[in-house]
């Protein structure tokens, strides 16, 4: 991978060739943008090449789910494009940018030099776009079952990863069931990051007997057995996904919150929050302000990692019967269903552990790339 | 396959000439005097004939491996639920009562290939010319495994236990006929019974229990005392050895058990194992870990018949799987829409995906392991446009064209619950596919067992549908299920009732001969029909799946253990 | 993370025994809380123990007579009361579903847990930190590439994924091996001599070991592997270096004992984690511990059981966490807190 010297447009000035194929000049020129560009551009039009009879189904099918993928090709293509071809719309000397001295630039340079959190966010933004353009990608329905010829099918031309047990394309259902752990995961993180930080920045900041009963409250929830939480919860209300996400929201959140009361005692008695405090700021103003912003970065790379976990935790849950229900598919459920099968039919349980994997790994990457990035005292 | 088809063959031939000599055997033990030295002989003539069967039908395809070279090795089996208690009192799972009969403890008597009651602890009995005393005769040689011998004193206990309402026995309706008892001597005792049909079914699945050891055991105490669990003392044909709690029961051949009884079991110790994962299961079967798996997947049946060391067989089980409407609510009140929901089903295909080749599309409560069964009958075959044409009769329409009829106003859309099993999650996704098809929504909800039974069973049912799976008696008594008089009771979910049904099943205990049953059978049958309180969607057939080297085991509705005495090992084939 | 914020002084003795005792004092309300809460959750939640027996045979007197026997037909605070006050005699009450002392059937089940958690919290730290101290000192070179891209891999897998993987790997393309795929012991292990018994369970450990462990221990390579960077780069292993020490008694006895402090903090935060994923790893496996034992009590309403089962998990997660405490302040004589 070339070595890159300090940012400039990408894509310099743009040849006429680029407005059929963006971002070729660029990698005529040797930048790997124009690799990227090209390369994912190239990619979009040949899938809506290949799948172009089901985009024709989209258009006359009324439906928002066929709505969002068709925009979202649209836009993706769009904002390549754009990004290889925007020096035609900017006048020469408006090309050069500030050279980025920003704490964000300087760690998004740190972040491209991690080769492996740029392929972790490869990965991500991979997986982004497949889970948008689901609808367009996926070669079945994935709750059509054929129960006559197509079960338990083994991985094939035909159904590149095979059948389940009621004869459902295994690869529709692995992507449908993205969208799901992925939106878990999301959400989940988001509950506990919230929570966390709440409690978390209270306890520091305010010390003394809060502070105590509230890292109290964090220890009886973390000895508490979250089997049985979890467990009964699930039997009293009924295990929907919304239910799972509070659930695993609310098992999460305590290791943030020492996370963050941890930097929040550390940043404390820094000379800029004291003089905030000697100007008379709330303890509301200055903990927004001052020190939240400033304790974000662990937070940040929590939450990165923390979807990968939820991720992991909301397969476990379905694995046991707890989690996302059928018939709508989950990579954690898509495993339950196949556990019985793991020797006849290898193929159900071990595709959707793979793509947890995959993804569970792309956070990862991620996240320790932003921490590397974020905290200049890291070493590589 | 050729072994269990030629066993059962030779079984029902050798029975038939076995009767043939000993006069017409009775399946329905009332009325009036027996002789009975021929019970006993038709009894002993039947045992042995069907052991010889079993022999017969496995060496059929290996060479005959001597009588005396059978003995010894050590048989490990598996199966999916634990053995909780060896106590016949407390016990309400079918594993742990399997096994009380067959291997630990001694029955009174017990149920021969057609579930006519065969002598085993006792000898023989002798019903008074009136029909309302039955005399036991117990054999002699019979010990508790503690030394001490089995008289009719704990044939006594063991009832007064049973009927006791502080006791509880999963079923005391066994006993419901058998009214008062007496000891006459050591090895005699009589009981005063009213007249019923399979009047005896009971003793064949209730052991005999200790006096000298339980005698003192309040029953409030019977649930928790040790004997249950871990020194269990019984007087079968295995000696309890040792548990290990979560892994496994083991048992040892009793060497003292009465020759007339079979005598010492071929194997040398017992092991059970509970594997509740089918996949580790396989694996260890595949291995030889374990000898025998009791309740093998069917989706594993082709994978594991394919492998030559290992036999796949299987029989009909009193079991099936049906959908429970709650009939007070709509729109279940309608009969016409039960029976439309029926028609709309594709049970063939259910069959198929959960259980393959082991299962049969059920019609109703009567399956493949009653005799009167007539695979013939079906009245509600896969028929959605008859569904759909009921359902517009019936009052429901699609008005506003969204795919889901409506009758007033009110969608058909009602909630399946079920208990979180991948079989249920199976049959769920093809219902809803197919009641979509005539126009129904359906959505499954999958709930924990203890939370689903209260929804289901308390007076206010909180349910549309549920789907659920039970076992039977063979000698039928469905009483529980539909009696008029407790429509409130917990187990009666639907809240149909038939003045009509219930005469029918108040005779059909009471009747003995087999053309009387088979038109009051019919009759049961065809007003559950009509009405579909349940719509019965499969038979089960239980798989045994085994290595080829553990012989001489046969199934039939009895259950697998019912020939557990007659189980062997190819020498090479120990451990 | 498992940081005390209490201060913790070196020189331990009576100080030591303050803060232990302060600690222990401050463990009571905690566990009375979670059992209280625990207790109220389990019989909040609909159903009774008598929803196993869910078959038409059996008659409601039964099942009612079966309700009074567990004493449910009492109001909840008389339930509590007595439950707690049995529990503080010693006595836990029998198991519903399993007709036995809940002493016993914890006390079957507890000892398989521990040696399968044990035995992973071995493999976890010791691979772990193996691995982690190699790729640190090969950095930069493909041993360290290839090995952070295998740990990351290993650190993203589900637990109970992996182990069907196991499973289905040992059951066909390793079937060679031998190795059983389900349980603790072997058919005839009590007819085994003492040192056979030994391998016997060995054997049986291994899958389920490396299905629990493998994930944490590539955690636990990737914070070592972090902690030692940082550390090698320090000024006083240049010193060491400089004045002449042989590499491997810099990197052992120098950078390895700094970098290892961290890393034994986690050793608490691993314990209660062990305890609830060994649940999936013991039903995968069927492994006979306390995870499958608070599952299938949890399902079937097993109000003694679990609650026993309960209170213990707790009372390991306070020690747990007491232990990575006291672990951390006695191997960094430098720690102070606020």
């Amino acid at each position: 991978m070339s070595r890159q010297g300090p940012p400039e447009a990408p894509g310099g000035l743009p040849g006429p060739l680029d407005i059929v194929l963006p971002g070729i000049s660029a990698l005529l020129a040797g930048r790997l943008s124009g690799f990227l560009s090209l390369g994912s551009w190239l990619t979009l039009l040949g899938v809506a090449w290949f799948r172009r009879s089901r985009i024709l189904d989209l258009f006359t099918q009324p439906g928002w789910d066929g709505i969002l993928a068709l925009m979202s090709l649209v836009v993706l293509l769009a904002a390549i494009w754009l990004a290889e071809n925007r020096g035609r719309f900017q006048s020469i000397t408006s090309l050069e940018p500030e050279a980025g001295r920003s704490p964000v630039a300087l760690a998004g340079r740190r972040f491209q030099r991690h080769h492996q959190a740029v392929l972790g966010l490869a990965m991500l933004a991979t997986l982004t776009v497949v889970t948008l353009l689901t609808p367009i990608l996926a070669p079945f329905d994935p709750d059509v079952m054929n129960l006559s010829t197509g079960r338990l099918l083994a991985p094939s031309a035909a159904h590149w990863m095979g059948t389940d047990e009621l004869g459902r394309d295994l690869l529709s259902r692995v992507l449908y069931g993205a969208r799901i752990s992925l939106i878990i995961g999301f959400l989940a993180v988001l509950i506990a990051i919230t929570l966390g930080t709440a409690v978390g920045a209270v306890a520091g900041y305010a010390g003394g007997w809060i502070d105590a009963i509230l890292m109290r409250i964090v220890d009886l929830f973390l000895s508490f057995p979250r089997l049985v939480l979890l467990i009964t919860v699930v039997a009293v209300f009924q295990p929907s996904i919304p239910l799972i996400v509070i659930v695993l929201g609310l098992t999460g959140w305590m290791g943030v919150s020492r996370l963050v009361r941890g930097q929040v005692l550390s940043v404390r008695e820094r000379e800029y929050v004291q003089a905030a405090r000697a100007l008379g700021y709330g303890p509301g103003r200055v903990l927004g302000r001052h020190i939240l912003p400033n304790v974000l970065t662990p937070v940040i790379v929590a939450a990165t990692l923390g979807i990968g976990n939820a991720i992991l935790a909301e397969a476990a849950l379905s694995y046991l019967g707890l989690g996302v229900q059928p018939p709508t598919a989950s990579w954690g459920n898509i495993i339950q269903s196949g556990g019985d099968r793991i020797i006849d039919a290898w193929w159900i349980s071990t595709f959707p552990g793979l793509a947890i994997v995959l993804t569970v790994m792309s956070f990862n990457l991620v996240g320790d790339g932003l921490r590397d990035a974020l905290d200049p005292r890291h070493v590589e | 396959m050729t072994g269990p088809s030629a066993l059962w063959s030779v079984t029902l031939s050798v029975l038939f000439l076995a009767a043939c000599d000993a006069g017409p055997p009775r399946r329905a033990d009332t009325g009036s005097a027996r002789d009975s030295a021929s019970v006993e002989q038709a009894g002993r003539i039947a045992a042995e004939a069907y052991r010889e069967a079993v022999v017969a039908a496995d060496s059929a395809a290996h060479e005959k491996i001597s009588e005396s070279n059978r003995y010894g090795g050590t048989i490990v089996v598996a199966g999916r639920n634990d053995v909780l208690t060896l106590n016949p009192l407390v016990s309400t799972d079918i594993e742990s009562v399997q096994h009380q009969a067959h291997v630990l403890f001694t029955t009174l008597v017990r149920s021969g290939p057609e579930f006519e009651s065969l002598p085993y602890l006792a000898r023989e009995w002798t019903i008074d010319p009136e029909g309302d005393r039955i005399t036991f005769h117990l054999r002699d040689d019979v010990y508790w495994h503690d030394g001490v011998p089995v008289t009719a004193r704990d044939v006594a206990f063991t009832w007064q236990r049973v009927v006791d309402p502080e006791v509880p026995f999963f079923n005391p309706a066994y006993f419901d006929a058998w009214e008062a008892v007496e000891v006459l001597d050591e090895h005699t005792v009589r009981f005063t019974v009213r007249p019923r049909s399979n009047l005896l079914y009971g003793w064949a699945v209730t052991a005999i229990i200790p006096e000298h050891i339980l005698g003192d055991v309040p029953p409030s105490e019977l649930a928790d005392h040790p004997f249950g669990t871990v020194n269990p003392v019984g007087s079968g044909p295995f000696r309890f050895v040792e548990r290990i709690p979560g892994d496994r029961w083991v048992f040892e051949a009793n060497p003292d058990f009465p020759e007339d009884l079979g005598g010492r079991p071929y194997a040398d110790r017992l092991v059970y194992r509970q594997i509740p994962d089918d996949a580790v299961a396989d694996a260890a079967l595949r291995t030889g870990e374990i000898d025998l798996i009791v309740d093998a997947n069917p989706a594993s049946a082709q994978r594991l018949s394919a492998d030559s060391t290992l036999v796949v067989t299987s029989f009909p089980a009193a079991e099936y799987a049906l959908i429970a409407w709650n009939t007070r609510r709509d729109p279940f009140t309608d009969p016409s829409v039960r029976r439309a929901l029926t028609l709309a089903m594709d049970r063939e295909s259910i069959v198929d995906v959960v259980r393959g080749p082991y299962g049969s599309v059920s019609a109703g409560p009567v399956g493949p392991w009653h005799w009167t069964y007539d695979p013939a009958w079906e009245p509600f075959p896969f028929a959605p446009d008859s569904a759909r044409a009921l359902l517009e009769q019936s009052g429901w329409t699609d008005e506003d064209g969204d795919g889901v009829r409506e009758n007033r106003g009110v969608p058909l859309r009602f909630e399946l619950f079920f208990t979180p099993r991948q079989a249920w999650m199976d049959v769920s996704t093809i219902v809803q596919a197919n009641l979509a098809d005539v126009g129904a929504a359906v959505e499954p909800r999958a709930r924990e067992q203890a939370s689903l039974v209260p929804m289901v069973t308390s007076p206010d049912r909180r349910f549309d549908a549920f789907l659920v799976s039970w076992a039977r008696d063979v000698p039928l008594d469905d009483r529980d299920l539909w009696a008029c008089d407790r429509v409130d009771d917990p187990m009666q979910f639907t809240g149909w009732c038939h003045p009509e049904l219930d005469a029918v099943l108040d005779s059909m205990q009471f009747v003995s001969d087999r053309e009387s049953l088979r038109r009051l059978t019919r009759r049961y049958e065809t007003l559950v029909a009509d009405a579909q309180p349940y719509t019965f969607l499969y038979n089960v057939e239980t798989v045994l799946a085994r290595r080829a080297g553990l012989r001489g085991v046969s199934a039939d509705a009895r259950g697998a253990w019912a020939s557990v005495t007659e189980w062997w090992l190819d020498p090479e084939a120990r451990r | 993370m498992g940081i005390s914020d209490r201060v913790v002084a070196r020189s331990g003795g009576p100080t030591l025994i303050r803060y232990l005792g302060r600690r222990a004092l401050q463990a009571i309300p905690l566990l009375i809380g979670i059992v209280t809460l625990i207790f109220l959750i389990l019989h909040l939640a609909p159903g009774d123990p008598t929803a196993v027996w869910f078959n038409p045979n059996i008659p409601p007197e039964v099942l009612d007579r079966m309700r009074v026997n567990m004493g449910l037909d009492q109001p909840l605070h008389v339930q509590y009361l007595r439950w707690v006050k049995a529990f503080l005699s010693g006595d836990f009450g029998y198991s519903y579903t399993q007709f036995r002392p809940v002493r016993d059937v914890i006390g079957d089940a507890l000892p398989n847990t521990l040696l399968l958690s044990g035995t992973s919290l071995l493999v976890i730290f010791g691979v772990g930190c193996a691995v982690g101290s190699v790729q640190a000192v090969r950095h930069y070179g493909l041993t360290d590439s290839l090995l952070t891209f295998v740990t990351l891999f290993l650190y993203s897998m589900p637990g109970f994924w992996l182990g069907l993987m196991l499973i289905l790997v040992a059951s066909t393309s390793l079937s060679w091996l031998g190795l059983p795929v389900s349980g603790m012991t072997s058919v005839d292990h009590s007819l085994l001599g003492p040192f056979r018994k030994f391998t016997d369970v060995a054997q049986h450990l291994v899958l389920p070991t490396i299905a629990l462990g493998l994930a944490s221990a590539a955690g636990v390579a990737r914070y070592m592997r972090g902690e030692m960077l940082e550390v090698i780069q320090q000024d006083y292993i240049r010193t060491a270096r400089a004045k002449g020490l042989p590499e491997r008694t810099v990197i052992l006895r120098h950078a390895l004992r700094n970098a290892l402090i961290p890393v034994v903090s986690l050793l608490g935060l691993y314990l209660p984690l062990l305890f609830g994923g060994a649940l999936v790893i013991e039903v995968v496996f069927s492994w006979p511990g306390m995870g499958r034992l608070m599952y299938d009590g949890i399902l079937a309403r097993d109000y003694p059981l679990v609650m026993a089962a309960s209170f213990l998990f707790a009372v390991l997660v306070v020690v747990g966490n007491l232990i990575a405490d006291l672990l951390y302040a006695f191997v960094d004589p430098r720690i102070r807190y606020e």
